[in-house]
């Protein structure tokens, strides 16, 4: 099993940095004598030891380091190993997914026992429909606060299943947790014996292999001449292949015979995801950059219908920009702004066109058809970029 | 009643990242210390009761700086009768509580003692302080005046442990909160801001105000305070 990927989302008091830190604790991510300098300082206060400070510690841990990248926290339990994508709000979040900078696989939606659902939590369970994450696990947090009370638990979550049913939103698991005691994030709790489900961390572990593309996939980002022979290379984003297999060029659909693998300038007979490979074919066949390599049928598309964010100026009807999609390049011209959507109040308003911070649904005709897949099936060929006079001023998902 | 909180070595940039919203009032900002040649903490808070620059006069005397004193009189306490100040560098500092800071400070550069030690000293003088600021609280003065040196003393060698630092501020901020409960007017305020030199902190160019009222500041001067003071006692 690979790496598990999750978002943490929700209203900004409701837990999420405790939830984080907790999860940390528990797992046993945070050296030591870190967590023992901040537990006596705390103790010498006459406070209690928060968990989100334990955030901050990892934080210090990665600036000496200097290896994850800042909107993610890497961490590993009994062999597994997990990705918590940092979504410091609903804005950079959609910015930082569309853009590629992050990818969470899955989602978990944190609400507090007490107060319920709130203004942010509709918003960020709108985003996470806005990016095709159509399902969640929902952490109903704080339960040390309301007595560990079934009721209570059983009122904030028909309240959120309510909710997020009516927007299209489907809930694997809803789990009572309280993030500052620890109880049923990594640990099963005692407070709650009426509980007898997954705790967080076991819920995540559930793979999605509904939709996943697991064959050989390879956007080509350039192409060599070597002694007369051209070799197409890439990153393999899916699957593996062997020499002797069959590969599908798209957009154009052509096939040919894989004659050789070349991984650096060796030979090899076969190479699977995430290898950066050479691909020699047995025929004759043209490919150029932004060619994809696959052995499975993919979406041949020349029309978009795409969630879109604007980040610099605006992106309006009729106009055309560029549009790129992995190695993929094509002209792009907005046939229409289906809406767009205010991220604050979630309310849909009929605009040609989107200005810098803003999202909506649009609809793109494109020069010539390119591979395209929805973005949670391959999230490489899901999202893409638009650029205006070789600028980035937005980013999508395909619908 | 007004409150002056007068706090040591209280960084803008933590301030805001730590996201300290009592400490944080209605007005914020930076103070400007560049009149002064180095940020001394007896020279800023001294400059600052008095009202001007008392830098020469605090170096020019030659002797140990920690023993200069104001008189009441010579300080925005002149303009009020029932007033109570706490530990304020440069009017009536613990000199003992501070001397043993500065002790295990040294102590800890000449590896006889640990971070630990001088934690526990800073933690004990804090607790000393507050309990006192808390009493005089409930009490009917016009002004109180608390200096609480936390953030500083435990910053000079923990400033670059953010996560312990932010344990700190959540501390003050709670203060802050209580005070905001309970006065009128309120003014935070420190000597200066810190620097991180590895784990370690070092004084920073430039302090911290906050008012919890409107007034016309950008990035005042320390001495520019005791003229707002000594306005809140004008009818």
């Amino acid at each position: 099993m690979g790496i598990t990927s999750f978002v943490v989302v929700g209203h900004v008091d409701h837990g999420k940095s405790t939830l984080i830190g907790r999860l940390l604790y528990d797992t046993n991510s945070i050296p030591k004598e870190k967590i023992e300098e901040i537990e006596k300082t705390c103790k010498a206060l006459g406070k209690e030891m928060e968990f989100a400070y334990l955030t901050d510690a990892l934080e210090e841990e990665r600036r000496g380091n200097i290896t994850i990248d800042t909107t993610q926290i890497f961490f590993r339990h009994n062999g597994k190993e997990y990705l918590i994508i940092d979504a410091p709000g609903h804005k950079e979040f959609l910015k930082n997914t569309v853009t590629g900078a992050s990818y969470a696989e899955h989602a978990i939606l944190i609400v507090d026992a007490e107060e319920g659902i709130r203004e942010q939590t509709k918003r960020h369970a709108y985003t996470l429909k806005f990016l095709g994450i159509g399902e969640v696990i929902v952490a109903i947090n704080k339960m040390d606060k309301v007595k560990y009370s079934k009721e209570k638990f059983e009122e904030v979550k028909k309240e959120i299943l309510d909710y997020l049913g009516a927007i299209g939103i489907k809930v694997r698991k809803v789990i009572p947790i309280s993030a500052y005691y620890g109880d049923n994030v990594v640990r099963k709790s005692n407070n709650m014996p009426w509980y007898e489900g997954e705790t967080l961390l076991e819920a995540l572990d559930y793979q999605k292999e509904e939709e996943k593309y697991n064959a050989f996939l390879m956007p080509v980002q350039d192409v060599y001449s070597i002694e007369g022979r051209e070799v197409a290379v890439g990153n393999i984003l899916a699957g593996e292949l062997r020499v002797g297999e069959e590969v599908i060029i798209y957009p154009e659909g052509k096939k040919g015979m894989v004659k050789e693998i070349l991984v650096g300038k060796e030979k090899v007979k076969e190479a699977k995801k995430p290898k950066s490979v050479g691909v020699i074919l047995e025929e004759e066949i043209e490919i150029r950059r932004g060619n994809i390599l696959a052995k499975k049928p993919l979406v041949i598309a020349n029309k978009l219908e795409a969630s879109v964010i604007c980040l610099l100026n605006e992106i309006r009807e009729g106009y055309s920009y560029k549009l790129l999609c992995a190695t993929q390049e094509v002209n792009a011209k907005v046939e229409k702004v289906k809406e767009k959507i205010d991220i604050e109040s979630l309310e849909k308003v009929r605009e040609r066109f989107l200005e810098a911070g803003e999202v909506g649904k649009v609809i793109f005709k494109l020069e010539k058809p390119i591979a395209v897949e929805k973005f949670h099936c391959i999230p490489e060929l899901g999202r893409f970029v638009i650029k205006d006079k070789d600028i980035i001023i937005g980013g999508g998902i395909v619908l | 009643m007004i409150v002056i909180l007068g706090l040591d070595g209280l960084e803008y940039e933590y301030v805001k990242e730590f996201n300290c919203k009592n400490l944080m009032q209605e007005k914020f900002g930076k103070t400007d210390i560049s009149m002064f040649s180095e940020p001394r903490t007896i020279v800023i808070w001294s400059s600052f009761l008095a009202g001007k620059n008392l830098e020469k006069e605090i170096l020019g005397k030659g002797k140990e700086l920690w023993d200069f004193s104001l008189k009441p009189e010579q300080t925005f306490l002149a303009r009020f009768k029932r007033w109570k100040v706490i530990d304020m560098p440069g009017l009536n500092y613990k000199k003992e509580n501070h001397q043993k800071e500065r002790e295990l400070l040294k102590g800890f550069f000449d590896k006889k003692n640990s971070v630990e030690d001088y934690d526990k000293v800073a933690f004990e003088n804090h607790k000393e302080n507050k309990k006192e600021f808390f009493e005089a609280l409930e009490k009917d003065y016009e002004i109180l005046v608390g200096y609480f040196a936390l953030a500083d003393v435990i910053g000079h060698l923990s400033f670059g442990i953010k996560p312990k630092m932010k344990v700190i501020y959540k501390e003050l901020d709670e203060i802050a909160g209580k005070v905001r409960e309970k006065a009128e007017k309120v003014l935070i305020i420190s000597d200066h801001g810190m620097k991180a030199i590895g784990r370690f902190g070092d004084h920073s160019e430039y302090g911290f105000w906050s008012v919890n009222f409107e007034v016309n500041l950008d990035k005042p001067k320390i001495t520019e305070f005791r003229r707002l003071i000594e306005s809140f006692t004008r009818v």
